[in-house]
C-alpha cells in the first residue's frame, strides 16, 4: 500500500498529513519526523487524515501520549 | 537608535522532543537510537545555504555584510560571522543570517524603520528554511517528492505569503 505524506508550509509553520499508514507504523514515521525535524530547531504540527483518526481511537493508548 | 542588533525572531533552538523519541525507543530502538545520534550541525549549515539559494531565485539579493542605518558596513555581530546576508532593492542595508555554535539560526540587522521589510524577509526566510529540512529528511528516509507553491491560506495577515506544498509517497 502507497504510504503517503503531504506537507503544507506557510507563515513559519508545518502541517503534515499522514496518510495510508498501517497501525503503528503511522506513530513511528511520525515521531521519526519530529524527532529528526526537531533537532534542527523545528516545530512541528501533524495532523492525522481520518483513516488515521479512525485507527487512533482503536488504540486509545497512542493518543494518551500525544501533545 | 541606528544600531545592528540580534533580533528576536530567530528559529528555534534544537531540542530533543523526548515524547516521540521514548515512543519511537519502543517501537524501534534501532532507528531512535540513530535520529538520537545523527549530527545535526551540517545539516542545519547545509539546510540552512539551501534556503539562501533558493531565496536568491526568488530575486532575494545575497551578500555577505549589512550596514546599520548610517550607513557603516559590517560582517560580523560581536564576533559572530554571518553565513550570508539577505537584501532587497527597497531594503538594502540587509539582515545578516548567523549560525550559533548549537545550531540556532538567528537573524541580525538594524531595523530602525525597516521592521516591516525585516519581518517579510524572515518569514520568506523561515518557510525557505523549513522546506530545505523537510526535503532533507524526505529524501534520507526515502521518500519521493514534489515541491509545488500553494495558494495563500487565509490566515487573517495581510502581508501572508504564499505557502509551499510538498506530496511525498513510497
Amino acid at each position: 500500500m502507497k504510504k503517503e505524506i503531504k506537507i503544507f508550509i506557510i507563515d513559519g509553520k508545518i502541517e503534515m498529513d499522514f496518510e495510508g499508514f498501517e497501525g503503528k507504523t503511522c506513530q513511528k514515521e511520525e515521531d521519526l519526523f519530529r524527532l529528526l525535524l526537531g533537532k534542527m530547531g523545528v516545530k512541528t504540527e501533524i495532523k492525522h487524515s481520518d483513516n488515521k483518526e479512525e485507527e487512533q481511537h482503536a488504540q486509545p493508548e497512542l493518543n494518551a501520549n500525544r501533545q | 537608535m541606528s544600531k545592528i542588533v540580534i533580533l528576536d525572531s530567530a528559529l528555534a533552538a534544537p531540542h530533543i522532543m523526548s515524547d516521540a523519541l521514548a515512543r519511537l525507543g519502543t517501537m524501534d530502538p534501532a532507528t531512535a537510537k540513530w535520529a538520537e545520534s545523527v549530527d545535526v550541525l551540517p545539516l542545519i549549515k547545509e539546510a540552512a545555504m539551501n534556503a539562501v539559494k533558493s531565496m536568491k531565485d526568488k530575486g532575494v539579493i545575497v551578500d555577505s555584510t549589512i550596514e546599520d542605518f548610517r550607513g557603516h558596513r559590517v560582517s560580523d555581530v560581536d564576533g559572530r560571522s554571518f553565513l550570508a546576508t539577505l537584501k532587497t532593492d527597497n531594503f538594502l542595508s540587509g539582515m545578516a543570517l548567523i549560525m550559533e555554535k548549537d545550531g540556532t539560526i538567528k537573524f541580525a540587522a538594524d531595523d530602525y524603520g525597516r521592521v516591516s521589510e525585516i519581518r517579510r524577509l524572515q518569514e520568506m526566510y523561515k518557510n525557505a528554511f523549513l522546506q530545505e529540512c523537510i526535503k532533507m529528511f524526505l529524501e534520507i528516509m526515502g521518500y519521493k517528492f514534489t515541491v509545488t507553491a500553494s495558494p495563500v491560506k487565509n490566515s487573517g495577515n495581510r502581508d501572508a505569503m504564499q505557502g509551499v506544498y510538498i506530496q511525498a509517497e513510497k
